[in-house]
Protein backbone atom coordinates (compact mmCIF):
# COMPACT_ATOMS: atom_id res chain seq x y z
CA UNK A 1 0.00 0.00 0.00
CA UNK A 2 1.45 3.08 -0.97
CA UNK A 3 -1.01 5.57 0.80
CA UNK A 4 1.49 8.56 2.64
CA UNK A 5 -0.82 8.23 5.50
CA UNK A 6 -0.17 4.59 5.66
CA UNK A 7 3.21 5.93 7.29
CA UNK A 8 1.18 6.80 9.77
CA UNK A 9 2.24 4.77 13.10
CA UNK A 10 -1.33 5.69 14.60
CA UNK A 11 -2.95 4.88 11.49
CA UNK A 12 -1.30 1.59 11.66
CA UNK A 13 -2.21 0.59 15.31
CA UNK A 14 -5.58 2.03 15.14
CA UNK A 15 -6.35 -0.55 12.34
CA UNK A 16 -4.96 -3.19 14.40
CA UNK A 17 -7.19 -2.36 17.29
CA UNK A 18 -10.18 -1.90 14.87
CA UNK A 19 -9.66 -5.75 12.80
CA UNK A 20 -8.73 -7.47 16.60
CA UNK A 21 -12.51 -6.15 17.10
CA UNK A 22 -14.20 -6.72 13.71
CA UNK A 23 -12.35 -9.28 11.90
CA UNK A 24 -13.30 -11.95 13.66
CA UNK A 25 -16.83 -10.98 11.93
CA UNK A 26 -15.39 -12.41 9.19
CA UNK A 27 -15.19 -15.89 10.46
CA UNK A 28 -18.78 -16.30 11.87
CA UNK A 29 -21.19 -18.22 9.93
CA UNK A 30 -23.29 -16.17 7.75
CA UNK A 31 -27.22 -15.95 8.71
CA UNK A 32 -29.18 -18.38 6.36
CA UNK A 33 -31.25 -15.45 6.42
CA UNK A 34 -29.02 -13.60 4.49
CA UNK A 35 -27.56 -16.42 2.11
CA UNK A 36 -31.68 -16.88 1.50
CA UNK A 37 -31.86 -13.10 0.51
CA UNK A 38 -29.44 -13.34 -1.99
CA UNK A 39 -31.12 -16.07 -4.22
CA UNK A 40 -34.57 -14.62 -3.26
CA UNK A 41 -36.15 -13.09 -6.02
CA UNK A 42 -36.13 -9.23 -5.77
CA UNK A 43 -38.37 -8.52 -3.53
CA UNK A 44 -41.63 -6.51 -4.40
CA UNK A 45 -43.08 -3.73 -3.21
CA UNK A 46 -46.02 -4.71 -0.51
CA UNK A 47 -47.26 -7.92 -1.45
CA UNK A 48 -50.71 -9.29 0.15
CA UNK A 49 -49.54 -12.65 1.64
CA UNK A 50 -49.18 -14.44 4.70
CA UNK A 51 -46.76 -14.01 6.59
CA UNK A 52 -44.20 -11.10 7.18
CA UNK A 53 -42.96 -9.45 4.10
CA UNK A 54 -40.42 -6.53 3.77
CA UNK A 55 -42.01 -4.54 1.08
CA UNK A 56 -39.73 -2.74 -1.48
CA UNK A 57 -40.62 0.73 -0.47
CA UNK A 58 -39.49 -0.41 3.54
CA UNK A 59 -36.47 -2.18 2.75
CA UNK A 60 -35.38 0.76 0.71
CA UNK A 61 -36.11 4.00 3.02
CA UNK A 62 -37.02 1.67 6.24
CA UNK A 63 -34.51 -1.15 6.47
CA UNK A 64 -33.54 -0.14 10.48
CA UNK A 65 -36.87 1.29 11.46
CA UNK A 66 -37.95 -2.09 11.27
CA UNK A 67 -35.08 -3.49 12.77
CA UNK A 68 -35.61 -1.05 15.70
CA UNK A 69 -38.97 -2.70 15.85
CA UNK A 70 -37.32 -6.06 16.32
CA UNK A 71 -34.08 -4.68 18.23
CA UNK A 72 -36.92 -4.23 20.45
CA UNK A 73 -38.59 -7.57 20.58
CA UNK A 74 -35.54 -8.66 21.85
CA UNK A 75 -33.64 -11.83 20.31
CA UNK A 76 -34.55 -12.41 16.95
CA UNK A 77 -33.77 -15.66 14.83
CA UNK A 78 -31.31 -15.70 12.22
CA UNK A 79 -34.42 -16.03 9.72
CA UNK A 80 -37.29 -13.86 9.36
CA UNK A 81 -39.93 -15.41 10.71
CA UNK A 82 -42.76 -14.39 13.41
CA UNK A 83 -42.11 -10.76 14.48
CA UNK A 84 -44.51 -9.80 17.13
CA UNK A 85 -45.31 -6.42 17.87
CA UNK A 86 -43.58 -4.76 20.91
CA UNK A 87 -42.84 -1.69 23.12
CA UNK A 88 -45.71 1.58 21.91
CA UNK A 89 -46.82 -0.37 19.15
CA UNK A 90 -47.75 -3.49 21.24
CA UNK A 91 -49.35 -1.33 23.71
CA UNK A 92 -51.44 0.47 20.59
CA UNK A 93 -53.01 -3.27 19.48
CA UNK A 94 -53.93 -4.41 22.69
CA UNK A 95 -55.33 -0.99 24.07
CA UNK A 96 -55.88 1.37 21.37
CA UNK A 97 -59.60 1.34 20.09
CA UNK A 98 -60.41 3.01 16.34
CA UNK A 99 -63.41 4.78 17.85
CA UNK A 100 -61.63 6.51 21.05
CA UNK A 101 -58.17 7.18 19.49
CA UNK A 102 -55.51 8.54 21.55
CA UNK A 103 -53.63 11.32 19.37
CA UNK A 104 -50.71 11.15 21.56
CA UNK A 105 -50.44 7.85 21.02
CA UNK A 106 -47.34 6.10 18.77
CA UNK A 107 -49.98 5.32 16.52
CA UNK A 108 -53.73 4.69 15.26
CA UNK A 109 -55.36 1.50 15.38
CA UNK A 110 -57.69 1.56 12.29
CA UNK A 111 -59.54 -1.86 11.56
CA UNK A 112 -60.22 -4.22 13.83
CA UNK A 113 -61.60 -8.05 12.27
CA UNK A 114 -61.99 -11.88 13.30
CA UNK A 115 -60.17 -14.21 11.14
CA UNK A 116 -61.91 -17.62 9.65
CA UNK A 117 -60.34 -19.29 12.79
CA UNK A 118 -61.38 -17.09 14.81
CA UNK A 119 -58.70 -15.14 16.21
CA UNK A 120 -58.35 -10.76 16.13
CA UNK A 121 -56.79 -8.94 13.88
CA UNK A 122 -56.10 -5.27 13.78
CA UNK A 123 -54.48 -2.62 11.50
CA UNK A 124 -52.65 0.18 12.75
CA UNK A 125 -51.64 3.94 11.11
CA UNK A 126 -48.34 5.52 12.53
CA UNK A 127 -46.78 8.47 11.93
CA UNK A 128 -45.39 9.56 8.82
CA UNK A 129 -46.98 6.72 6.44
CA UNK A 130 -45.93 3.45 8.30
CA UNK A 131 -49.12 1.25 8.37
CA UNK A 132 -49.40 -2.30 9.17
CA UNK A 133 -51.80 -5.45 10.03
CA UNK A 134 -51.06 -7.22 12.72
CA UNK A 135 -52.83 -10.60 14.53
CA UNK A 136 -53.45 -11.56 18.02
CA UNK A 137 -51.54 -14.95 19.00
CA UNK A 138 -50.83 -16.84 21.82
CA UNK A 139 -47.36 -15.04 22.30
CA UNK A 140 -48.54 -11.86 21.16
CA UNK A 141 -49.32 -9.18 18.45
CA UNK A 142 -48.06 -10.70 15.49
CA UNK A 143 -46.65 -8.87 12.37
CA UNK A 144 -48.47 -9.66 9.04
CA UNK A 145 -47.58 -6.73 7.28
CA UNK A 146 -45.97 -3.23 7.15
CA UNK A 147 -46.61 -1.05 4.32
CA UNK A 148 -44.97 2.59 3.89
CA UNK A 149 -46.89 4.89 1.75
CA UNK A 150 -50.31 6.54 1.43
CA UNK A 151 -53.17 5.34 0.98
CA UNK A 152 -53.91 4.50 -2.87
CA UNK A 153 -55.34 1.87 -5.40
CA UNK A 154 -58.82 0.56 -5.85
CA UNK A 155 -61.35 0.33 -2.56
CA UNK A 156 -61.85 -2.86 -1.03
CA UNK A 157 -65.51 -3.34 0.40
CA UNK A 158 -63.95 -2.73 4.36
CA UNK A 159 -62.68 0.85 3.23
CA UNK A 160 -64.60 3.09 5.71
CA UNK A 161 -63.87 6.73 6.31
CA UNK A 162 -61.27 6.54 8.70
CA UNK A 163 -59.38 4.26 7.27
CA UNK A 164 -56.90 5.75 4.83
CA UNK A 165 -54.82 2.51 4.02
CA UNK A 166 -52.68 1.19 1.47
CA UNK A 167 -54.31 -0.66 -0.81
CA UNK A 168 -51.90 -3.84 -0.49
CA UNK A 169 -53.02 -3.80 3.13
CA UNK A 170 -56.45 -3.47 2.32
CA UNK A 171 -56.36 -6.50 -0.10
CA UNK A 172 -54.73 -8.47 3.00
CA UNK A 173 -57.62 -7.22 5.31
CA UNK A 174 -60.11 -8.53 2.44
CA UNK A 175 -58.47 -11.71 2.31
CA UNK A 176 -58.10 -12.73 6.12
CA UNK A 177 -61.29 -11.48 6.95
CA UNK A 178 -64.18 -13.35 8.06
CA UNK A 179 -66.55 -10.79 8.27
CA UNK A 180 -67.11 -7.39 8.34
CA UNK A 181 -64.48 -4.74 10.54
CA UNK A 182 -65.68 -4.74 14.43
CA UNK A 183 -67.83 -1.90 15.02
CA UNK A 184 -67.18 0.19 18.63
CA UNK A 185 -69.03 -1.97 20.62
CA UNK A 186 -67.24 -5.24 19.57
CA UNK A 187 -64.05 -4.05 19.63
CA UNK A 188 -64.83 -2.66 23.09
CA UNK A 189 -65.90 -6.15 23.94
CA UNK A 190 -62.78 -7.32 22.50
CA UNK A 191 -60.90 -5.85 24.15
CA UNK A 192 -61.90 -6.04 27.75
CA UNK A 193 -61.28 -10.17 26.83
CA UNK A 194 -57.65 -9.52 25.67
CA UNK A 195 -58.32 -10.36 22.13
CA UNK A 196 -58.65 -14.03 23.04
CA UNK B 1 -27.35 -19.66 -8.64
CA UNK B 2 -25.80 -17.34 -11.50
CA UNK B 3 -22.47 -15.39 -10.95
CA UNK B 4 -23.82 -12.12 -9.57
CA UNK B 5 -25.84 -14.19 -6.56
CA UNK B 6 -22.35 -16.67 -6.10
CA UNK B 7 -19.85 -13.50 -5.95
CA UNK B 8 -22.29 -11.72 -3.53
CA UNK B 9 -22.61 -14.53 -1.40
CA UNK B 10 -19.19 -14.98 -0.96
CA UNK B 11 -19.02 -11.17 -0.18
CA UNK B 12 -21.27 -11.86 2.43
CA UNK B 13 -19.20 -11.96 5.68
CA UNK B 14 -17.13 -8.58 4.70
CA UNK B 15 -20.17 -6.75 4.28
CA UNK B 16 -21.26 -8.23 7.50
CA UNK B 17 -17.96 -6.74 8.90
CA UNK B 18 -18.59 -3.47 7.38
CA UNK B 19 -22.36 -3.08 9.34
CA UNK B 20 -20.96 -4.18 12.23
CA UNK B 21 -18.38 -1.30 12.23
CA UNK B 22 -21.42 1.12 11.04
CA UNK B 23 -24.42 -0.25 13.18
CA UNK B 24 -24.60 -0.46 16.95
CA UNK B 25 -25.15 -4.23 17.09
CA UNK B 26 -25.13 -7.72 15.51
CA UNK B 27 -28.76 -7.84 14.69
CA UNK B 28 -29.07 -4.26 13.35
CA UNK B 29 -26.03 -4.87 11.08
CA UNK B 30 -27.50 -7.94 9.46
CA UNK B 31 -30.68 -6.31 9.18
CA UNK B 32 -28.59 -3.39 6.88
CA UNK B 33 -26.63 -6.41 4.73
CA UNK B 34 -30.08 -8.09 4.57
CA UNK B 35 -31.46 -4.17 2.70
CA UNK B 36 -28.34 -3.93 0.59
CA UNK B 37 -28.78 -7.20 -0.47
CA UNK B 38 -32.16 -6.75 -1.74
CA UNK B 39 -30.98 -3.30 -3.18
CA UNK B 40 -28.41 -4.92 -5.56
CA UNK B 41 -30.86 -7.49 -6.60
CA UNK B 42 -33.31 -4.65 -7.29
CA UNK B 43 -30.92 -2.89 -9.26
CA UNK B 44 -28.23 -6.02 -10.45
CA UNK B 45 -28.66 -4.36 -14.23
CA UNK B 46 -26.76 -1.41 -12.89
CA UNK B 47 -23.55 -3.15 -12.08
CA UNK B 48 -20.97 -3.74 -14.62
CA UNK B 49 -19.59 -7.31 -14.77
CA UNK B 50 -15.78 -7.02 -14.33
CA UNK B 51 -16.52 -4.09 -12.13
CA UNK B 52 -15.42 -4.00 -8.29
CA UNK B 53 -18.68 -5.62 -6.65
CA UNK B 54 -17.29 -4.75 -3.13
CA UNK B 55 -17.19 -1.33 -3.94
CA UNK B 56 -20.87 -1.55 -5.27
CA UNK B 57 -22.39 -3.00 -2.30
CA UNK B 58 -20.43 -0.40 0.17
CA UNK B 59 -22.03 2.18 -2.00
CA UNK B 60 -25.70 0.07 -1.75
CA UNK B 61 -24.74 -0.07 1.97
CA UNK B 62 -23.80 3.54 2.69
CA UNK B 63 -26.75 4.75 1.63
CA UNK B 64 -29.25 2.24 2.90
CA UNK B 65 -27.29 3.11 6.17
CA UNK B 66 -28.16 6.95 5.48
CA UNK B 67 -31.57 6.71 4.38
CA UNK B 68 -32.35 4.90 7.72
CA UNK B 69 -30.39 7.28 10.24
CA UNK B 70 -32.56 10.01 8.59
CA UNK B 71 -35.70 7.64 9.15
CA UNK B 72 -34.75 6.11 12.24
CA UNK B 73 -35.50 9.49 14.57
CA UNK B 74 -38.73 9.80 13.21
CA UNK B 75 -39.73 6.50 13.58
CA UNK B 76 -38.09 5.44 16.92
CA UNK B 77 -40.89 6.49 18.46
CA UNK B 78 -43.12 3.96 17.44
CA UNK B 79 -41.09 1.13 18.06
CA UNK B 80 -40.20 2.17 21.78
CA UNK B 81 -40.67 0.46 25.13
CA UNK B 82 -43.44 1.24 26.67
CA UNK B 83 -40.96 1.27 29.72
CA UNK B 84 -37.38 2.62 29.53
CA UNK B 85 -34.44 0.61 29.33
CA UNK B 86 -35.66 -2.36 27.44
CA UNK B 87 -34.77 -1.81 24.18
CA UNK B 88 -30.77 -0.48 23.79
CA UNK B 89 -28.12 -2.81 22.65
CA UNK B 90 -26.37 -2.98 25.41
CA UNK B 91 -29.14 -3.92 27.69
CA UNK B 92 -29.31 -7.16 25.36
CA UNK B 93 -26.28 -8.54 26.75
CA UNK B 94 -26.80 -9.40 30.21
CA UNK B 95 -23.77 -11.64 30.21
CA UNK B 96 -21.22 -9.01 29.53
CA UNK B 97 -19.67 -10.77 26.38
CA UNK B 98 -19.63 -7.65 24.75
CA UNK B 99 -17.34 -5.80 27.27
CA UNK B 100 -14.15 -5.87 25.32
CA UNK B 101 -15.22 -4.83 22.27
CA UNK B 102 -17.56 -1.79 23.46
CA UNK B 103 -14.46 0.85 24.06
CA UNK B 104 -14.06 0.48 20.24
CA UNK B 105 -17.75 0.19 19.46
CA UNK B 106 -18.69 3.14 21.72
CA UNK B 107 -16.09 5.32 20.11
CA UNK B 108 -17.16 4.48 17.12
CA UNK B 109 -20.47 5.23 17.66
CA UNK B 110 -19.28 8.35 19.01
CA UNK B 111 -17.68 9.29 15.60
CA UNK B 112 -20.33 11.52 12.83
CA UNK B 113 -21.79 9.32 10.15
CA UNK B 114 -19.52 10.65 7.62
CA UNK B 115 -16.42 9.81 9.54
CA UNK B 116 -17.77 6.64 10.20
CA UNK B 117 -18.19 5.48 7.20
CA UNK B 118 -14.55 6.88 6.25
CA UNK B 119 -12.97 4.67 8.98
CA UNK B 120 -15.27 1.99 8.49
CA UNK B 121 -14.07 1.58 4.76
CA UNK B 122 -10.28 2.40 4.88
CA UNK B 123 -9.32 1.35 8.75
CA UNK B 124 -11.56 -1.80 8.94
CA UNK B 125 -12.11 -3.16 4.93
CA UNK B 126 -8.87 -2.04 4.24
CA UNK B 127 -9.76 0.12 0.46
CA UNK B 128 -7.50 2.78 -0.06
CA UNK B 129 -8.14 6.47 -0.19
CA UNK B 130 -8.93 6.49 -3.60
CA UNK B 131 -11.46 3.45 -3.75
CA UNK B 132 -13.31 4.52 -0.48
CA UNK B 133 -13.58 8.27 -1.53
CA UNK B 134 -15.21 6.49 -4.79
CA UNK B 135 -17.48 4.64 -2.96
CA UNK B 136 -18.93 7.46 -0.95
CA UNK B 137 -18.73 9.23 -4.26
CA UNK B 138 -16.81 12.42 -2.32
CA UNK B 139 -13.68 13.90 -3.62
CA UNK B 140 -10.40 12.05 -2.20
CA UNK B 141 -9.42 14.98 -0.55
CA UNK B 142 -12.88 15.05 1.30
CA UNK B 143 -12.60 11.50 2.17
CA UNK B 144 -8.53 11.94 3.87
CA UNK B 145 -10.03 14.61 5.98
CA UNK B 146 -13.24 12.66 7.23
CA UNK B 147 -10.45 10.07 8.02
CA UNK B 148 -7.76 12.23 9.63
CA UNK B 149 -10.43 13.84 12.08
CA UNK B 150 -12.33 10.24 12.63
CA UNK B 151 -8.73 8.61 13.35
CA UNK B 152 -7.64 11.48 16.01
CA UNK B 153 -11.10 11.50 17.74
CA UNK B 154 -10.69 7.47 17.71
CA UNK B 155 -7.33 7.63 18.87
CA UNK B 156 -7.83 9.70 21.78
CA UNK B 157 -10.87 7.65 23.16
CA UNK B 158 -8.86 4.72 22.60
CA UNK B 159 -5.56 5.33 23.71
CA UNK B 160 -4.02 2.82 26.06
CA UNK B 161 -5.84 -0.07 24.74
CA UNK B 162 -3.83 -2.97 23.36
CA UNK B 163 -2.43 -3.66 21.13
Amino acid sequence: MSDPQMRDGGEARLKALLAAHYDPVLEESVPERLRAAVVAPAPPLARAGAGWRMPAAMAASLAAGVLIGWGVLGERPASLPDPYASGALAQVLQSGLASAPDPNAAAQVGLSFRTAQGGYCRTFTAKDGLSGLACREPKGWRLRMIVLGPASGPEPAYRTAASALPAPLLAEVDRLASGPPLDASQEAAARAKGWT
Amino acid sequence: MDAFQRELTELLPRLRRFARALCRDATEADDLVQAAVERALRKRDQWRPGTRLDSWMFTLMKNAWIDETRSRSRRIALFRPAEEGGGRAEDRDPLGTRLVGTAVERAMASLPDEQRLAVALVLVEGLSYGEAAEVLRIPEGTLTSRLVRGRQALAQQLEGLAP
